[in-house]
């Protein structure tokens, strides 16, 4: 299956969350919808599932346009909430069976595929808990493992990793990755981390206060915005003055040097004469660092350039 | 089906999983009934009734004082005793001074068959009571089924009635109104906790949702049918009749006590506005259904185009109480209850299909859950 999201908007009341925004799904591939806290990534993710009605634009499935999602469509997707809903009074085995049998899958279907699901997300040390008792990072699991029971085709994840262990992300992700490799699912996920998300995701999406700032594969993204690399000084003075005053050595060399707590980034595009020219400006000044380090841009990092702020402030 | 299945056995673990809460409604109706048991059963409540009674028609072969004094002889707590009158006036008068609890007035059918007219002081607390048992002894006779009344066909039916005896199917039945707050609870959950998302993403109709958790209610129901009788029983209640037949009325009685609640979920958004509205409404409706005062009805009477009608008529609720009453405590059969089980039938059908028309189209919508 095969969804666009054509100029999608939605207002409430008066104010506009999310403005025109376009996304494509690509079949096979994961798609990452990012930005930060109230960006509007949950309002398009409920337009593309018809969970609310677009005030404007179009949802086309198959090359066929809809004024929101046929909800005759609707098993083949998979939808994890942002919030985690999941039957709190079954265990782990139940909550599978139960959500399998919502989706009348036949019972052979049904056992082989709650197996697999079980054995991916390695949920057999709790598999007998109830989910009210589960530890966050297992609800969040299951959480996800409810939702890709009737294997759907394509897979809406909604913030699949807030608030849980690097354990139990690094599986999330891990599987998510398989997911769609692997098992040919098209997966679309928001994040408002956008490092996470850029390791795994083939497309990406960057929205800002409603409105899709840029858009690319994350290695487009990069060469378009962010050509070179970052270089970091890390200051080991903590006045403001000084680190204002250390700032400035730099700004008289490189273009737009940013301050972030003790550090300093430079965008560059030559490393090896660019080092060399920190060095003597380190050297020459006496600036006391303790670390100095060069590495390649992130989407963050792409996120500060094109929008002057953080994503999480 | 199977999908209503799990559904049924979804509801029965969320259940046995909570049971701390859920069992409040177990236990609340077996403690009332054991209360009520104990207050108004037993050997320590002796009644006393004085009927005051006036025969405007002279009916052969009835001899109403005799009837009642024979009642009294095969009863350990109750006693009803006679005095005659020559008029209208004089009982009347005689009811307004408290010298008698009740008025009885005979006349006769155009079929010759005798009709009995009861009164009472409406400021009376017990006269609903009162009233309530002396027409449990006149009513058969004046329909002809067990005229000419003799000694022992009466005391086959009435041997030491208690209060309690009159008030224990109202009990049961109040059991099962008791289910509304948690009705409505249910179903307000699905939206409260976005359950709504994962159902109305699968493929689960509405009306198979719904069908699966009544479902469950009618066995919960009828476990707590069960249970009520019992502990009736165990305090005393003198059941003649049979608990299975008795369930019939009692589980149509059901499916209205269901679609009250499943109304109540459709316009609440709130687990606790449910919980607090349906604890209110099934107070009211196992008031006005005789639940605790038997014969309520009585005392709210009044009459439109010659008919004589009961404000709480209108409750399907209270036609249960009445049918348990009869299959019970006064052992009558399928046959003398067809036009409650036809009023229940017909409103449950009909309250229960309204219920779940506003529910799906108010909340089951996956707009709800976002
Ligand atoms: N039902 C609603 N009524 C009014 N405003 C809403 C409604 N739903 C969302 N909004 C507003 O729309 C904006 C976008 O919300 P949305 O939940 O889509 O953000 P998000 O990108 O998912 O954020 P987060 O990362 O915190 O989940 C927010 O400012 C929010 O307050
Ligand atoms: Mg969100």
């Amino acid at each position: 299956m095969h969804i666009k999201g054509q100029n999608l908007s939605k207002k409430y009341k008066s104010k506009k969350v999310v403005d025109s925004v376009s996304i494509n799904l690509e079949p096979g591939k994961i798609t990452a919808i990012l930005g930060p806290n109230g960006a509007g990534k949950s309002t398009i993710i409920k337009m593309l599932t018809g969970q609310i009605k677009p005030s404007s634009g179009e949802v086309e499935i198959d090359k066929e346009k809809y004024s929101s999602f046929p909800s005759h469509l609707r098993s083949k997707l998979g939808i994890m909430p942002q919030e985690i809903v999941i039957w709190e009074d079954l265990n782990i085995q139940e909550n599978l069976e139960y959500t399998a049998s919502l989706y009348k899958i036949p019972k052979e279907q049904k056992t082989k595929t709650i197996e697999k699901i079980i054995k991916d997300l390695k949920l057999i040390p709790e598999i007998k808990t109830l989910a009210k008792n589960l530890s966050g990072g297992y609800q969040r699991r299951l959480n996800l493992a409810i939702s890709i029971v009737h294997e759907p085709e394509v897979i809406f994840l909604d913030e699949p990793t807030p608030g849980i262990d690097a354990q139990s992300r690094i599986l999330l992700m891990e599987y998510i990755e398989k997911l769609a490799t692997q098992d040919n699912h098209s997966v679309v996920l928001t994040d408002h981390y956008l490092d996470q998300a850029e390791k795994i995701s083939d497309y990406v999406y960057i929205i800002d206060n409603g409105k899709m700032i840029t858009q690319g594969t994350v290695s487009e993204l990069k060469s378009k915005h962010g050509q070179g690399n970052i270089l970091q000084i890390h200051l080991s003075c903590n006045t403001q003055k000084d680190l204002e005053k250390y700032k400035k050595k730099f700004a008289k060399e490189f273009d737009n040097p940013t301050l972030h707590k003790q550090t300093i980034s430079i965008l560059v595009d030559n490393i090896s004469t660019n080092l060399n020219k920190a060095i003597k400006i380190i050297e020459s000044n006496n600036i006391p660092i303790y670390n100095l380090n060069v590495k390649e841009p992130t989407l963050e990092d792409i996120f500060i350039l094109l929008t002057g702020k953080e994503v999480r402030e | 089906m199977s999908t209503i299945f799990s559904v049924f056995v979804f509801s029965f673990k969320s259940m046995f999983r909570n049971f701390k809460s859920a069992g409040i409604m177990f236990i609340l109706p077996i403690v009332f009934m054991g209360v009520f048991g104990i207050a108004f059963g037993g050997e320590t409540n002796s009644l006393d009734i004085n009927i005051g009674v006036y025969e405007q028609d002279s009916i052969d072969g009835l001899n109403i004082q005799d009837t009642f004094k024979n009642v009294t002889d095969n009863s350990e707590r109750l006693e009803l005793n006679t005095v005659d009158y020559n008029s209208i006036k004089a009982l009347e008068e005689d009811i307004k001074e408290k010298e008698i609890d009740l008025g009885l007035v005979i006349s006769s059918s155009e079929t010759m068959r005798p009709q009995f007219e009861i009164s009472s002081l409406d400021s009376n607390l017990n006269s609903p009571i009162y009233k309530s048992i002396v027409s449990d002894i006149v009513t058969p006779i004046s329909l002809g089924r067990e005229a000419p009344v003799t000694s022992k066909t009466i005391s086959s039916t009435t041997n030491s009635l208690t209060g309690f005896d009159f008030l224990a199917p109202g009990l049961i039945i109040y059991g099962l109104i008791i289910l509304i707050p948690g009705v409505a609870v249910q179903f307000v959950e699905i939206e409260e906790k976005k359950q709504v998302l994962r159902y109305a993403n699968s493929k689960i109709k509405g009306v198979e949702l719904i069908a699966g958790s009544v479902l469950y209610y009618l066995a919960i129901g009828f476990i707590q049918i069960i249970l009520l009788y019992l502990t009736a029983l165990a305090f005393g209640y003198q059941a003649s009749g049979n608990i299975f037949i008795a369930s019939i009325p009692a589980i149509l009685s059901l499916f209205f006590a269901i679609a009250v609640g499943i109304l109540i979920a459709s316009v609440s958004s709130k687990t606790t506005a449910a919980s607090n509205v349906g604890t209110i409404v099934s107070i009211i409706l196992g008031f006005f259904s005789g639940s605790f005062i038997s014969g309520i009805g009585r005392a709210l009477e009044f009459s439109i185009a010659g008919y004589q009608l009961q404000f709480n008529d209108i409750l399907p609720t209270k036609w249960g109480t009445e049918a348990v009453q009869k299959i019970l405590t006064n052992n009558r059969g399928l046959n003398d209850i067809q036009s409650e089980l036809l009023i229940l039938l017909i409103s449950g059908v009909i309250t229960l299909s309204i219920s779940v028309f506003i529910y799906s189209n108010r909340k089951l919508k996956l707009a709800n859950a976002a």
